[in-house]
């Protein structure tokens, strides 16, 4: 049972990335970012190239995975949005082109890679700690994702931190106060990019990639959202834990085969019975969009 | 010669999911992300009628929209009573749930699928089945079609537009906005389910991999692609996404690098159509 909850709370870690990378690209630049899938499968697949066919260690391999992540993201945003934003398109044709560049970046990630599972070649230790097992990816995963928590507080009081808040209610008033709002969308989506490859990093490590696992993370985080409510940066971290939970006693009190489908009972139930979450009484996470 | 009625059926079948897809994307601005969930429940009711209870492609498409309609309107009154950016979320979960009973199920066949659909009888199996079955989707193609021409101008399409444009003011002048969405969605899930029902006799084995998310992704993208809330701009589309491949396949370009070119293509064209031209092809709602 205390492995069970072992396994949630590195799951939960894993998951937690997703939901911010999500969030930091849906709260402030109210962007449906699905580019984020492709942007995690370019971080894993990296990290797959580098220490399977160049033979780099993993210390080595990360940083520069993250990094090429971290490019394509703002790429998409030089690019994609902020063409789109200074045309003051609606939040729906973001939306679309955010689909068009994931399924470019997944094809081509799938083009240069069969779209067969890779795992991260080389050995992981596993730590025993009171009869618990716990891997070398599961312990980077639950440290780094208790890292970036720890970042996000105290981020969350600084200048920066305000501002990126101050975007979800008021763009205009930023402006008026002096801000360059286009340096706030750098920073939100070059954030969410590295926070995005990390996770694409960690999975490929930990359980392997395919090209479609950036969706499938990126669906998980979905849930969260929507579970947590729009605005609320502190809250994703228990919610993706008791989620990854849920996922992990449902696999194995009915079946694995349900585990994905038992988010998404969870996301409808939220969705129809309460729609503003749990963390943000005034706002729903879909008026964002 | 078969090579080209079979690009041709499909894109029959095809255009029928974009002309469903118009509804919801183009006339309602509703972002659906639950198009290859529908066609699933289309193409699975079909299949089984036909092949567990032996009835009829006509019997078993009628069963298929009746299923869709049932699931349609729970899924759409539960979920379009809030802002319409919800429904893309609600439709997102539907998918993937969809998906994943029909992975899991033991009457669905799992991630094997379904297999021996049996095509209509009268369509035949000599040198003439395939013109006949063409012939079948391009009647139920004009039929939609013509209902769409029909519709264009009525109070319940130009209401449903209004809903788009400006919610506030067509419930200010008395729609019943939420319901006016309900009723798009579940016309829209009716069509995509006959488009299912077709593909399914068409095709004869479907399996789970046909219906995922990323189908929904590029139906989508198929749609605006062509261009929405008319009847040319989806039917575009339709061809287009059946027919960049096939002419892949003239340049030597092997099978699954043909689909994952396509989807580039298409994705590539899509952010420079939102950028430069957001209606699309030959659309008449610009998606701005």
């Amino acid at each position: 049972m205390s492995q069970l909850l072992l396994n949630a709370v590195a799951q939960g870690s894993l998951y937690y990335l997703y939901a911010l990378a999500l969030a930091l690209a849906l709260f402030p630049l109210r962007i449906f970012h699905a580019a984020l899938g492709g942007i995690v499968a370019v971080g894993g697949y990296t990290v797959v190239l580098l220490a399977n066919r160049a033979g780099w260690p993993i210390p080595f391999a990360f940083p520069v995975a993250v990094a090429a992540a971290t490019a394509v993201g703002i790429a998409i945003e030089r690019l994609v949005y902020r063409p789109l934003h200074i045309r003051r398109s609606s939040t729906l044709a973001v939306a679309i082109s955010s689909f068009a560049a994931y399924l470019v970046l997944v094809n081509i990630v799938a083009g240069l890679f069969s779209s067969q599972q890779a795992v991260v070649e080389g050995e992981r230790t596993s730590v025993a700690i009171g009869g618990l097992f716990v891997t070398s990816p599961q312990l980077l995963t639950i440290a780094a994702a208790t890292a970036v928590f720890l970042a996000v507080l105290v981020s969350l009081q600084t200048r920066y931190g305000q501002a990126v808040k101050a975007m979800e209610d008021s763009p205009e008033l930023l402006r008026a106060c002096g801000w360059n709002t286009m340096t706030i969308r750098t920073i939100c989506i070059l954030t969410s990019s590295a926070l995005g490859g990390l996770a694409g990093c960690l999975a490929a490590w930990d359980t392997g990639i395919e090209p479609g696992m950036g969706m499938s993370g990126l669906l998980s985080a979905l849930v969260i959202v929507v579970v947590v409510g729009a605005g609320s940066y502190k809250g994703l971290l228990p919610v993706a834990v008791l989620l990854a939970l849920l996922q992990q006693v449902v696999s194995y009190q009915v079946s694995p085969r349900w585990e994905s489908a038992v988010s998404f009972v969870v996301l409808t139930g939220f969705l129809v019975f309460k729609p503003n979450g749990l963390f943000s009484p005034h706002k729903r996470v879909e008026e964002l969009v | 010669m078969n090579f080209l009625w079979n690009a041709l059926i499909l894109i029959n079948i095809y255009a029928l999911l974009c002309l469903g897809n118009n509804l919801t994307v183009g006339y309602a601005g509703l972002l659906n992300l639950a198009t290859a969930a529908s066609f699933a429940i289309g193409s699975y009711t079909t299949a089984l009628i036909m092949t567990r209870l032996g009835m009829g492609l006509p019997m078993a498409i009628g069963g298929a929209i009746l299923v869709s309609l049932v699931l349609a309107l729970v899924i759409g009154s539960a979920t379009l009573r809030y802002r319409r950016t919800s429904f893309a979320l609600a439709s997102l979960a539907f998918q993937v749930l969809v998906l994943a009973v029909i992975r899991n199920t033991e009457v669905f066949g799992g991630t094997l699928g379904i297999k021996g659909i049996p095509r209509p009888a009268w369509i035949g199996t000599g040198s003439g089945s395939l013109l006949a079955f063409w012939l079948l989707t391009a009647v139920i193609l004009v039929a939609v079609i013509l209902g769409y021409l029909g519709l264009r101008r009525s109070p319940w399409a130009l209401a449903l537009q209004a809903s788009r444009d400006d919610e506030l003011a067509a419930v200010s002048v008395g729609k019943n906005v939420p319901w006016i969405r309900v009723e798009a969605f579940l016309v829209s899930s009716v069509i995509i389910a006959v488009a299912g029902g077709l593909f399914a006799s068409y095709i004869q084995y479907i399996d789970p991999t046909s219906f995922g998310v990323d189908e929904s992704i590029l139906l989508l993208l198929a749609l605006v692609c062509g261009g929405t809330c008319n009847t040319r701009g989806p039917v575009l589309g339709a061809v287009f996404v059946i027919a960049l491949p096939e002419w892949l396949r003239f340049l030597d370009v092997s099978a699954p690098y043909a689909a994952n070119i396509r989807s580039i293509v298409f994705g590539i064209l899509v952010i420079l159509l939102m950028r430069y031209r957001p209606q699309g092809l030959a659309g008449r709602y610009a998606l701005d």
